[in-house]
C-alpha cells in the first residue's frame, strides 16, 4: 500500500479521499492555491503544499506543479479526485514517467475513452449499442444516408446552435433533403455558422449509469446503477440508487454491457459508464467517466462499499477481494447537491461569506462538505457546499428523509443563496415522487413557474 | 523577437511557454502544433516540422535542387560569413534558410518552399533566392501549384547587394506562373519583414497568414527610432493587416491544411469539396429552364414602387446567405491589396453544382448591427478593388465569375471620393468588359446605379421577380427632377425600374421566378432557383472560347444605344443619391 498520496483537488472531495486515506493508515499531502490556504482539506491532511494562485490554469490544473510538490513530499500516489486534472492522459503520463502512481485507469486507456469518438467505436465492438448519429458535420447526402440507416425520429442540429434553436426533429425520410437544407440555411442566417450534424432523436430519456470497479489483473465487476436525471444543462442535481422505474433486468444488463466494455478496454480503476434510457426502455452508451463522481456516495450507501478505498487498494496493485455475487445492493439512497447558487438568477454562483451552516444529521444521514461557518466560498470554483446523502429501505422513506435533511439545513451569509428550497421542490414534486421525471424535467419545472410570472 | 522553445521530442519533457511562461507538457505541446494551449501563443516552427504539418501523412519528397551560398564580398561583421553558414548548417541541419519539396495537401499535388528562421534568420541571399526561383520553375514546369512560407527577417546583409537582386528575381519567377495561370499561395508565419515582405510572400495569388504573425517592410523598430512614430501594439500583425487589406485570411494552424487543401483543389478544380460536392446535379439537364423567364409577357406587372420595397425587404437573402445554401465551400478572400477590407463586398471561391467558380458580392444583411457592420451593402473603393483582384485571379485561373448584385449604390461619402470612388467603379468596367472568363450576374434585392454596374459587365444579367435595377434611386430621382423626396412612387414608375421592364429593355437576360411571399419568405426555394438559373448559363457559355466570351460581353454592352449608355450611368455618379 501507499505510503504518502498526495490529493491533487479541493473542496469537499478533497477531505473525502483524505478520511478514506486517513482510515487506511496512508499519510496525506493536500495541494492548494492561495485562496484555499485555510480550506478543511488543508486543515485535516498531514501536510499541505501550496502550488499557485486562486486560477485553476496555474494551480489545481498546473500539471507541472502538482508534480514538482509529489517529488518534494516524497508522495508515491496521486488522487486526482474528479474535475481538474482528474481525466488528463497527459497528466497521466508524465505522472508514469515520474514514477508516481496516479489513482485511476492507465493513460492510454484513459487517453482512448477522453476521446468521444474513439470511446463509441471501442464500446460499439464491445457490444454496447450506442445513441446512433454522426460525431461530426456531414454534408447533406451522406447526413441522409445516416439518417435512413438510423431510422426516424432524428434531430438535425446546428454546431453552433443551442437553446432550442437551430435544430429540427425530422420524422419521415422523405422530409429529410428539405429539412436538412432548411436547418444549414437556418443556422448560417442565426449564427452565421451553416454546419449541422444528425442525431438519434430521443423524446424524453433518463440518464443512468453504472459503477464498475475493475484491478489490474482483469478482474471487473458492477456496483449497480445511479440515475441521475434530475440535471439543469447537463449538470447533474440530484442522484439515487437504484434508478426506479426500470424494467426487470434492464440495470443488471446494463451493468453487464458496462463490466464487458470495461473489460474491452482494459480499464483499471473505479470508473462510470453513463447511458440513456430512452422511453421503449432501450439503453445507450454515451461516455466513459474516468475518475470518482460526484455522485459515488448513493453507491456506497446501498452497497457498503468504500469506493475510494477501493481505488486506493487497486491503483497499489492488489486483487479485488469483491466478487459480483458479493454486491447486493440494499434500500434507497437519494444525494441533492447544496450548490451556493441563486436558482432566481439563473443559478448564478452567490460566492462570499457563510455565517450560519448548520448540516443535517440523524440515521442515515451522511454529508459530505468541507464548509463551515465563517468560511468564504471562493469564486474562483465550482459552487458545490455539500453533498446530503439518505438512506432508507424505500424510496418514499429516502424522499421524507431527503425532505427532513434539507429541511434540517441551514446556509445563510451576507449575500449567500443555495439550492436547498429548489432541490426542496424537486424531490417534493409529485413527478420526481412517482418517479416519472426525465432529464427535462427541471426544464419543465422553470417553465410552469415562468408562466404566470410573465403575466 | 521570436523566441524558441527547446524541446524534446521523443521522451516526455516540458516546454515553457515563452508567451505565459506555463510549463507545458511536451507531448501535449507538439500536438497542439507548438501553438500553447494556455495562452494560445504561436511558437516558430522549423522548416521540417513544418511541412511535416502542412502535408498529407506528413510525407513529403525533397526537391534536388543545387544552391549554394558563396561569399561573395568575402564578408567579415564578428565573425567571417563562411563561419556564420557552418554554424547554421551544424545547428539546424539544413543547408539554406529554405526547403523546398513535392508532396499532396489534401490530395492535391503541390511544390512548396519553406522557410526556417533558424537559419540566419531566413535572411534572403542568394542561395535562398535562387532555390524560392528553382522551386517556382519546378511549378511552372508541372503547372503545380506553388505554396511558400515565409519566415524572415529580410535580406541577408552579408551578400550586400546580391541578395537585394533577389527580390527581382522571385518576383520575375512569380510573374511566369502568373502568365501561365499556376495557383500561388503564400504562407505568412511571424515574422516576415523586409525584402521577403516585398517580394515572394506577398506576390501570390493568395495570402494567408498564423495569428499573431507580423509582416512589413519596415520593421517596428526602424520606425520607431528614425522617424519617432508611435505605433500600436497590433501593428503590423496579421490582424492589423487583414483590416487593411494585405492577407487574404487568418487561419489557425490546426487548420492550416484543410484551409490550404479547400483553396487548392478550387484553384485547380481538382476535385468537388467531400461530402457534398454534387449535391444538386438533380436538376441539371433541364437546369435553368424551368425557373428561367424570357419573355417580359409572362412576368406579372407590380406597381414599381412596391417592387422597389420589396428588393430592399430585409428579410431577403443576402450574398451570403445565398453562398450558404447556392453555393458550397464558400472560402472568402479578403482585401484589396492596397488599403482595405471593405465589408460591403465580400467574394471568394465556392463550387456551383460541382464546379468551381468565383463568386463576388454586395453584402447587405438582416439587422440594424449587421447592416451597419456592412455599411448598408454601399461599397467603398476599396471593395470594388477587392472585387477587381479577385476577377484577376479568376482570369489567371481560368474560374468562371459569378456576381451578385445587392446594394442601394456606391458608398457617397467624402473619404470614399478621396480615394477614388469613380476610378474604382471605372476600372472594374473596363476590366469586366476585357475578362476571358465566363462572367455572370445575378442581382438578388437592389441593383443601385454605378455602384450596382460595378460588379455587372457580365454576359449574362439576371434578376429575382422583385429585383430592381436603376441608374438613380426613386428618391434621388423624385428630389431633382420632382423637387420632392415624396415623388418617390412616381420616380420609380418613370424609372422602369422592375424586373419585367428590365427585362423587356433586354438590360437583363432572364427573370428568376421568386417563390411566393418573396425570396425571404423561403430562402431555400429561392437559393435553389438561383442556383439552377446559374447552373444552367453557365453551361449555356460552356462551348465559348476566351476571346468570344469577351467578344459577347462587349457586344452584349454595345447594343445600349437609347436606353442607358455606360456614359450616362457615369454621370449620374456625381448626382447626389438620396
Amino acid at each position: 500500500m501507499f505510503r504518502t498520496i498526495l490529493i491533487a483537488n479541493r473542496g469537499e472531495i478533497a477531505l473525502r479521499v483524505a478520511r478514506a486515506c486517513r482510515e487506511m493508515g496512508i499519510r496525506t499531502v493536500a495541494v492548494h492555491s492561495t485562496q484555499d490556504r485555510d480550506s478543511a482539506a488543508v486543515r485535516y491532511a498531514d501536510e499541505a503544499v501550496q502550488i499557485g494562485p486562486p486560477p485553476p490554469r496555474q494551480s489545481y490544473l498546473c500539471a507541472a506543479a502538482i508534480l514538482e510538490a509529489a517529488r518534494r513530499t516524497g508522495a508515491d500516489a496521486i488522487h486526482p479526485g474528479y474535475g481538474f486534472l482528474s481525466e488528463d492522459p497527459d497528466f497521466a503520463e508524465a505522472c508514469a514517467t515520474e514514477g508516481i502512481v496516479l489513482i485511476g485507469p492507465p493513460a492510454p486507456v484513459m487517453a482512448k475513452l477522453g476521446d468521444k469518438g474513439s470511446a463509441r467505436a471501442i464500446m460499439s465492438a464491445a457490444g454496447l449499442p450506442l445513441l446512433p448519429g454522426s460525431l461530426d458535420p456531414l454534408g447533406p447526402e451522406a447526413a441522409h444516408r445516416l439518417a435512413d440507416e438510423i431510422g426516424y425520429p432524428v434531430i438535425i442540429k446546428a454546431v453552433a446552435g443551442g437553446g432550442g434553436r437551430g435544430m429540427q426533429v425530422v420524422t419521415r425520410s422523405d422530409e429529410f433533403p428539405d429539412a436538412h437544407r432548411r436547418t444549414r440555411a437556418t443556422a448560417q442566417m442565426l449564427f452565421g455558422d451553416g454546419r449541422v450534424y444528425v442525431e438519434k432523436y430521443l423524446r424524453s430519456a433518463r440518464h443512468v449509469e453504472i459503477q464498475v470497479l475493475c484491478d489490474a489483473y482483469g478482474n471487473a465487476i458492477h456496483l449497480g446503477e445511479r440515475d441521475c436525471s434530475v440535471q439543469r444543462r447537463h449538470q447533474k442535481l440530484i442522484e439515487e440508487t437504484p434508478s426506479p422505474r426500470m424494467p426487470d433486468g434492464l440495470a443488471e444488463r446494463m451493468g453487464a454491457a458496462a463490466v464487458a466494455g470495461a473489460s474491452a478496454v482494459g480499464y483499471v480503476g473505479a470508473g462510470t459508464f453513463e447511458f440513456l434510457v430512452d422511453p421503449d426502455a432501450r439503453y445507450h452508451f454515451m461516455e466513459v467517466n474516468c475518475r470518482i463522481q460526484v455522485e459515488h456516495p448513493v453507491t456506497e450507501a446501498v452497497t457498503g462499499v468504500d469506493l475510494v478505498q477501493e481505488q486506493l487498494r487497486v491503483a497499489a496493485g492488489e486483487r479485488l477481494t469483491l466478487t459480483q455475487q458479493d454486491i447486493r445492493p440494499r434500500g434507497v439512497a437519494i444525494e441533492c447537491r447544496l450548490n451556493a447558487e441563486d436558482p432566481d438568477a439563473g443559478f448564478a454562483p452567490t460566492p462570499g461569506l457563510i455565517e450560519e451552516f448548520v448540516v443535517p444529521a440523524g440515521p442515515f444521514v451522511r454529508v459530505d462538505t468541507h464548509a463551515y461557518p465563517g468560511y468564504v466560498v471562493p469564486p474562483n470554483y465550482d459552487s458545490l457546499l455539500a453533498k446530503l446523502i439518505v438512506w432508507a429501505p424505500d424510496r418514499d422513506r429516502a424522499i421524507a428523509r431527503m425532505l427532513r435533511a434539507l429541511d434540517e439545513c441551514r446556509v445563510s451569509g451576507p449575500r449567500m443563496s443555495t439550492t436547498r428550497d429548489f432541490l426542496r421542490k424537486v424531490v417534493d414534486h409529485p413527478t420526481f415522487r412517482a418517479a416519472e421525471h426525465t432529464t427535462a424535467l427541471v426544464d419543465e419545472l422553470f417553465a410552469a413557474v415562468r408562466v404566470p410570472a410573465a403575466r | 523577437m521570436t523566441q524558441t522553445v527547446d524541446r524534446i521530442v521523443d521522451e516526455p519533457g516540458w516546454v515553457l511557454c515563452p508567451g505565459c511562461t506555463t510549463p507545458v507538457y511536451g507531448k501535449r505541446w507538439l500536438r497542439n502544433l507548438s501553438v500553447c494551449p494556455e495562452c494560445g501563443r504561436y511558437t516558430a516552427l522549423t522548416a521540417v516540422e513544418r511541412l511535416t504539418q502542412l502535408v498529407d501523412d506528413g510525407r513529403y519528397e525533397r526537391l534536388d535542387l543545387v544552391a549554394r551560398s558563396e561569399d561573395p564580398l568575402q564578408f567579415v561583421d564578428t565573425v567571417p560569413y563562411p563561419a556564420r553558414l557552418a554554424e547554421a548548417r551544424a545547428r539546424t541541419g539544413l543547408d539554406e534558410a529554405v526547403l523546398c519539396a513535392r508532396a499532396t495537401v489534401e490530395g492535391v499535388p503541390v511544390v512548396l518552399a519553406v522557410m526556417d528562421f533558424r537559419f540566419l534568420g531566413g535572411s534572403l541571399g542568394s542561395a535562398v533566392g535562387e532555390l524560392i526561383t528553382l522551386a517556382a520553375e519546378v511549378a511552372l514546369a508541372g503547372r503545380t501549384p506553388l505554396v511558400i512560407v515565409s519566415a524572415s527577417g529580410g535580406a541577408r546583409m552579408q551578400e550586400g547587394v546580391l541578395s537585394l537582386m533577389q527580390m527581382a528575381k522571385t518576383a520575375a519567377a512569380l510573374a511566369q506562373l502568373d502568365e501561365a495561370g499556376v495557383l500561388t499561395v503564400s504562407l505568412i508565419t511571424d515574422p516576415t519583414f523586409g525584402g521577403v515582405a516585398a517580394s515572394f510572400a506577398t506576390l501570390c495569388d493568395v495570402i494567408l497568414a498564423e495569428p499573431g504573425a507580423r509582416l512589413g517592410f519596415a520593421g517596428r523598430r526602424v520606425i520607431e527610432q528614425t522617424i519617432r512614430q508611435q505605433l500600436p501594439a497590433e501593428f503590423q500583425t496579421a490582424e492589423f493587416l487583414l483590416d487593411r487589406g494585405v492577407v487574404d485570411r487568418i487561419v489557425p494552424r490546426s487548420r492550416l491544411r484543410a484551409e490550404l487543401g479547400r483553396l487548392l483543389r478550387a484553384g485547380t478544380g481538382a476535385d468537388g469539396p467531400s461530402g457534398d460536392g454534387r449535391s444538386s446535379g438533380d436538376g441539371r439537364p433541364e437546369a435553368g429552364a424551368d425557373v428561367l423567364v424570357r419573355d417580359p409577357g409572362r412576368l406579372p406587372e407590380v406597381d414599381p414602387w412596391e417592387q422597389v420595397r420589396r428588393a430592399r425587404d430585409l428579410a431577403r437573402p443576402t450574398t451570403l446567405d445565398y453562398l450558404a445554401t447556392a453555393f458550397v465551400d464558400f472560402q472568402e478572400l479578403h482585401g484589396d491589396r492596397i488599403s482595405g477590407d471593405c465589408p460591403s463586398v465580400v467574394g471568394g471561391t465556392a463550387w456551383l453544382d460541382g464546379r468551381p467558380v468565383l463568386v463576388i458580392g454586395q453584402q447587405k444583411g438582416h439587422t440594424a448591427a449587421e447592416l451597419s457592420q456592412r455599411n448598408f451593402g454601399m461599397p467603398m473603393p476599396s471593395g470594388y478593388r477587392k472585387a477587381a483582384r479577385l476577377m484577376r485571379l479568376a482570369e489567371k485561373l481560368r474560374l468562371p465569375v459569378v456576381t451578385l448584385v445587392d446594394t442601394p449604390g456606391a458608398y457617397p461619402g467624402a473619404d470614399a471620393e478621396e480615394q477614388g470612388q469613380a476610378v474604382a467603379i471605372a476600372e472594374n468596367l473596363r476590366l469586366m468588359a476585357s475578362l476571358t472568363v465566363p462572367v455572370i450576374t445575378m442581382i438578388i434585392g437592389e441593383g443601385g446605379s454605378g455602384g450596382a454596374l460595378a460588379l455587372a459587365v457580365a454576359n449574362r444579367v439576371l434578376a429575382f421577380t422583385s429585383a430592381v435595377y436603376s441608374v438613380i434611386s426613386p428618391e434621388g430621382c423624385a428630389a431633382i427632377l420632382w423637387k420632392d423626396p415624396t415623388a418617390a412612387p412616381r420616380a420609380a414608375a418613370a424609372l422602369r425600374v422592375g424586373s419585367r421592364d428590365l427585362l423587356r429593355l433586354g438590360v437583363v437576360d432572364g427573370v428568376v421566378v421568386e417563390p411566393d411571399g418573396g425570396t425571404g419568405a423561403d430562402p431555400l426555394t429561392a437559393a435553389d432557383a438561383l442556383r439552377r438559373a446559374l447552373a444552367g448559363i453557365l453551361d449555356e457559355l460552356r462551348d465559348l472560347t476566351g476571346p468570344q466570351l469577351r467578344a459577347d460581353r462587349r457586344a452584349r454592352f454595345r447594343q445600349y444605344g437609347s436606353a442607358l449608355t455606360v456614359e450616362s450611368e457615369l454621370r449620374t455618379m456625381s448626382q447626389p443619391r438620396r
